[in-house]
């Protein structure tokens, strides 16, 4: 390889080594955040604590209590006394929900074909109310079925099955998201930080009034950083696979060349950052605000993007994170090979093209 | 005539881990006269400076600024003196009057005190016509005279100036030994650290400094006809050469 | 006084002359607000769905009705040809495929229980699951309408029949809009951040131009310099909260039950956190971009931990423990209570000393530190 280009990526590497800090951050950080978000994201509504008021103290109403709390999903039982328990038990988050069963449910359960029990549910977490109410339902109806001895059976049987992921792991759907995001981060972030020091510290000058080409400056800057970008992903899933046992379906090398074309379009958006910002303060923010943070929010990596408004769905279109998170998404947990990527693959390759192209002309003129 | 001693050092040390940046100097300072400190870069002046200051503590040895202990008496030195570091530390982003402003303020001058100091200072220092301007966009010369004005400003009795000349233009350097003299003259002690071996001719005293140790102390005369040379410059070079030679 | 005046002005002056930094104080919130408000969203709507009816009868089109019309789903297909799924999951054109199989609705009306299957897309483990609940709710209620029906035809049987209905009612959010949960969360991690890192930043960058050794030599107080240094950033920090919290009430419209005093008491206890956090980060690294990294890193660990969108209670015990440590939990606590809830100030008191006592303890150990490491 050209010697010049060596040159600028063995000055970097040195750069990097003598930095401790940011070395241990670049490469402890990603470990960590599989670790945290393996754990820490997780939409199991499980353990949930519930109040009991029951007014009709009998046997009956005793085993629908027991069959509530004999799940995993109700644990805790707080038995109350009146309705007014209710308030101050949620306002201090003891209880997310209460169950009142009425005093006439033992004799009306006997007589009557319908029978209501009332759930009041804390509704200030949604997703986690909306869980609990499903459950809830499950809970009663399959309860009503029993205590009817199976003798009506519901007209359809629904077999559900999932694919690709059956036990429902959130880990696995965030493993995938977590590589997207530390390799843009490591990408943008880093070459647009390391090109506004050396404008800081007037190196870039001293570079430049030798016979280098801008081109190799940028080669031998950032390849450095492709290499971090690439160790730190085989950090990622060699730890989720022993952390978490994430199965890799597809194909390694195939992802590897498209990652390595995300990397590109990642290091673009740094490069263009990077010839307009004059300081690092500057480099952090721009970079912060255009890529990481629509990266982290907009790109599908937690936040379904067909749920939200119209307008942000257009915006996750001129977001390269979103492209790559339905390449490594299908690669690492479908397994599908290219045939179904095309698409995707293409439009990364016009953002990278088009991002160097530009930062490299805004690069040569803003130098010179 | 008795000199009223006004700073003292006795076999003060500072290392940085294994490296002795100042190995055990003693030296007096009277009150009212320049007194230079010379030396190569990394000899140890900035060093001294920062542990008079109270910026750095001393690893070893004992030091008195204006009668004050510098382990012990640090906030009271601190009332009594003005620093001005070699990087020029202003806010480049304040206007030339607000740096002013803020430097007064933390020394708690009073609002209206400083306001009339403020004036003077900058009648004195000649950048009256540039109180507006934005620190950032002065020359190097002006920034000094600036930095010079934010250490002086709360009057204080000693003037420690480390490498205040340095990268400024020949007029300018001439110009700000002028302000120095005048400060001299109004009965304020200089103590100044310089590489620019022309300047230590300006000083009433001088110590050169050498690997962190004081070779030699005394008047620009003294030294010129005891190593029988005709300016420091001389002096320095034969100085240092020996002490090369030596170890 | 006089001293500490003169670096809030100081402070003030130079915060109102730099860009950069202004984005943060106001264009941060802004994005944040706005853009993660809508962004952020645990409803799960629009799923992409694909019904594949290989019975094509006048029932199936019924249930696909009733796909058709709800919110949760979009309905991308209708195909015929069971060979097709793996296609429509593998390319993503649907993330839940519902098969309704050959001579459905003759089994249906033999009592024969036919079958439905739904084969979902488990990638997204929440989507998956509170999608194929959706789905599952909306089949079982076409289901026990046939039921009834035929219980209708048969009175006899109906009357050994003995149900339990539940009837849900919900508290505080009863639409359960994820907006009302989210923009609260969202006030107060920008409220962190922000203040971190503009006093990290602030003092970092004094050291590394040097104006540091300027003010170390005067004969100010550590005390005096820590708060001049701060005081503006509460201010700041106040300004952009209340900011916040008025966009939250007026454009988002999340209803605000409980009394803004209590909150703006707890937002002043948590600012001494946050303060003191950014005074220990810049004690302790030299450049500006070792203070970004730490404070970056710092915050995603709160963010995590601090139950802003994963709720603690479902997290795995030892994790739990970590989420003590982390004074936004608190803070988050109380903030979505007052919002949301209502919250006297008897059911906040717990987490309201608990965040004292951190607040005593943060910023007091990171002015020691400051003291020991720069004064």
């Amino acid at each position: 390889m050209n010697h010049r280009i060596i040159t600028i990526a063995k000055k970097e590497l040195l750069h990097i080594k003598r930095d401790p800090y940011s070395l241990t951050i670049i490469i402890i950080l990603p470990v960590i955040m599989v670790i945290l978000f393996g754990y820490a994201i997780t939409f199991d509504v499980k353990n949930v604590s519930i109040g009991i008021l029951d007014r009709s103290q009998s046997k009956s109403s005793r085993e629908l209590v027991n069959t509530f709390t004999s799940t995993k999903y109700f644990n805790t039982r707080v038995f109350l006394n009146n309705e007014k328990e209710i308030e101050p038990l949620f306002k201090k988050g003891i209880i997310r929900a209460a169950i009142i069963i009425p005093e006439k449910y033992s004799s009306s359960l006997k007589r009557k074909p319908e029978t209501k029990i009332q759930i009041i549910i804390d509704g200030s977490e949604p997703n986690t109310a909306n869980i609990i109410s499903n459950y809830v339902k499950m809970i009663v109806s399959s309860y009503s079925l029993k205590i009817n001895n199976f003798q009506i059976k519901a007209p359809i049987d629904i077999r559900p099955t999932v694919w690709f992921n059956p036990e429902l792991k959130s880990i696995i759907f965030i493993v995938p998201g977590l590589i997207t995001i530390i390799l843009m981060l490591i990408s943008a972030l880093l070459t647009s930080i390391t090109i506004a020091r050396e404008k800081e510290n007037g190196t870039l000058e001293q570079i430049l009034v030798s016979p280098i080409k801008s081109y190799e400056i940028i080669i031998g800057k950032v390849i450095p950083y492709i290499i971090i970008a690439f160790i730190d992903s085989i950090f990622i899933l060699v730890a989720s696979k022993f952390l978490f046992s994430l199965k890799i379906e597809g194909n390694l090398l195939l992802l590897s060349v498209l990652g390595l074309i995300y990397i590109i379009s990642s290091l673009g958006i740094g490069l263009l950052i990077s010839t307009i910002a004059k300081t690092q303060q500057v480099a952090m923010m721009m970079t912060f605000i255009s890529t990481l943070l629509p990266a982290i929010m907009l790109s599908g990596f937690m936040f379904p993007i067909k749920s939200m408004p119209k307008i942000l769905q257009y915006i996750t279109y001129i977001i390269p994170p979103k492209y790559f998170l339905i390449i490594i998404r299908g690669i690492i947990l479908k397994g599908i090979g290219i045939g179904y990527l095309w698409h995707q693959v293409t439009i990364l390759i016009l953002f990278g093209a088009l991002l160097i192209l530009v930062s490299l002309l805004k690069f040569k003129t803003r130098l010179e | 005539m008795q000199k009223e001693i006004i700073i003292k050092t006795k076999n003060l040390t500072k290392k940085f881990g294994n490296f002795t940046a100042v190995n055990s100097i003693s030296f007096e300072t009277y009150k009212g006269e320049i007194f230079g400190f010379l030396g190569a870069n990394g000899a140890g002046k900035t060093t001294t400076i920062k542990m008079l200051c109270g910026i750095l503590t001393p690893t070893e040895g004992e030091g008195y600024v204006a009668g004050f202990d510098i382990y012990s008496e640090k906030t009271k030195i601190k009332q009594n003196i003005g620093y001005m570091s070699q990087k020029f530390s202003l806010y480049e982003d304040l206007r030339v009057e607000e740096n002013l402003l803020f430097y007064g303020g933390i020394y708690n001058m009073k609002n209206k005190n400083l306001k009339v100091k403020l004036n003077e200072m900058l009648v004195r220092l000649d950048l009256l016509h540039l109180r507006k301007k934005m620190t950032s966009e002065l020359p190097l010369g002006w920034k000094q005279k600036l930095a010079l004005g934010c250490a002086l400003l709360h009057n204080p009795e000693i003037i420690f100036l480390d490498e205040p000349t340095a990268g400024v233009d020949p007029i300018s350097r001439k110009n700000f030994w002028y302000l120095i003299y005048n400060m001299v003259n109004n009965g304020k002690t200089i103590f100044v650290t310089t590489h620019y071996l022309d300047e230590a001719e300006y000083c009433h005293r001088i110590s050169i400094m050498h690997q962190g140790k004081i070779i030699v102390t005394g008047t620009p005369e003294k030294l010129k006809s005891q190593y029988k040379k005709t300016n420091i410059e001389d002096v320095f070079i034969s100085l240092i050469n020996n002490q090369t030679y030596e170890s | 006084m006089n001293q500490i005046k003169h670096i809030i002005k100081k402070e003030l002056l130079q915060v109102f002359r730099d860009k950069p930094r202004m984005v943060i104080i106001f264009l941060m919130p802004l994005i944040q607000l706005f853009i993660l408000g809508y962004a952020i969203t645990t409803d799960i709507k629009n799923i992409p769905l694909v019904i594949c009816d290989m019975d094509n009868s006048s029932t199936t089109r019924e249930i696909i009705d009733k796909f058709k019309y709800s919110q949760h789903f979009s309905l991308k297909k209708i195909d015929n040809n069971y060979k097709n799924i793996k296609y429509y999951l593998y390319s993503g054109k649907a993330a839940l495929v519902i098969v309704i199989p050959v001579n459905f609705t003759r089994n249906l009306i033999r009592n024969e229980n036919p079958q439905i299957q739904l084969i979902v897309d488990g990638q997204d483990a929440n989507s998956g699951n509170v999608g194929m609940g959706y789905a599952i709710n909306i089949i079982n209620f076409f289901s026990s309408s046939i039921l009834i029906k035929k219980l209708n035809i048969n009175p006899e049987k109906s009357k050994l029949v003995h149900f339990i209905k539940e009837e849900t009612r919900i508290w505080y959010n009863p639409d359960l809009l994820s907006i009302n949960y989210v923009i609260p969360g969202i006030v107060a991690v920008m409220l962190t951040m922000i203040t971190t890192l503009l006093t990290g930043l602030g003092i970092v960058r004094e050291k590394e131009i040097g104006t540091i050794e300027q003010i170390i030599v005067s004969p100010i107080k550590p005390y005096q310099f820590i708060l001049g240094k701060t005081i503006p950033f509460v201010i700041l920090g106040f300004i952009a909260f209340f900011f916040a919290l008025g966009a939250g009430k007026f454009w988002f419209k999340i209803p605000f039950e409980g009394n803004i005093l209590i909150l703006a008491v707890f937002c002043l206890i948590y600012l001494l956190i946050t303060l003191g956090i950014g005074i220990f980060v810049s004690s302790i690294s030299y450049t500006q971009q070792q203070a970004l990294f730490i404070i970056w890193f710092f915050s995603i660990f709160t963010i995590l931990m601090s139950g802003f969108l994963f709720p603690i209670e479902n997290m795995p015990e030892f994790l739990q423990y970590f989420t003590y440590l982390v004074p936004l939990r608190y803070f988050m606590f109380i903030i979505r209570s007052i919002f949301l809830k209502g919250s006297e100030f008897q059911y906040l008191i717990k987490d309201g000393i608990i965040l004292i006592l951190y607040g005593i303890s943060i910023f007091g150990f990171s002015s020691i530190i400051l003291r020991k490491k720069i004064m």
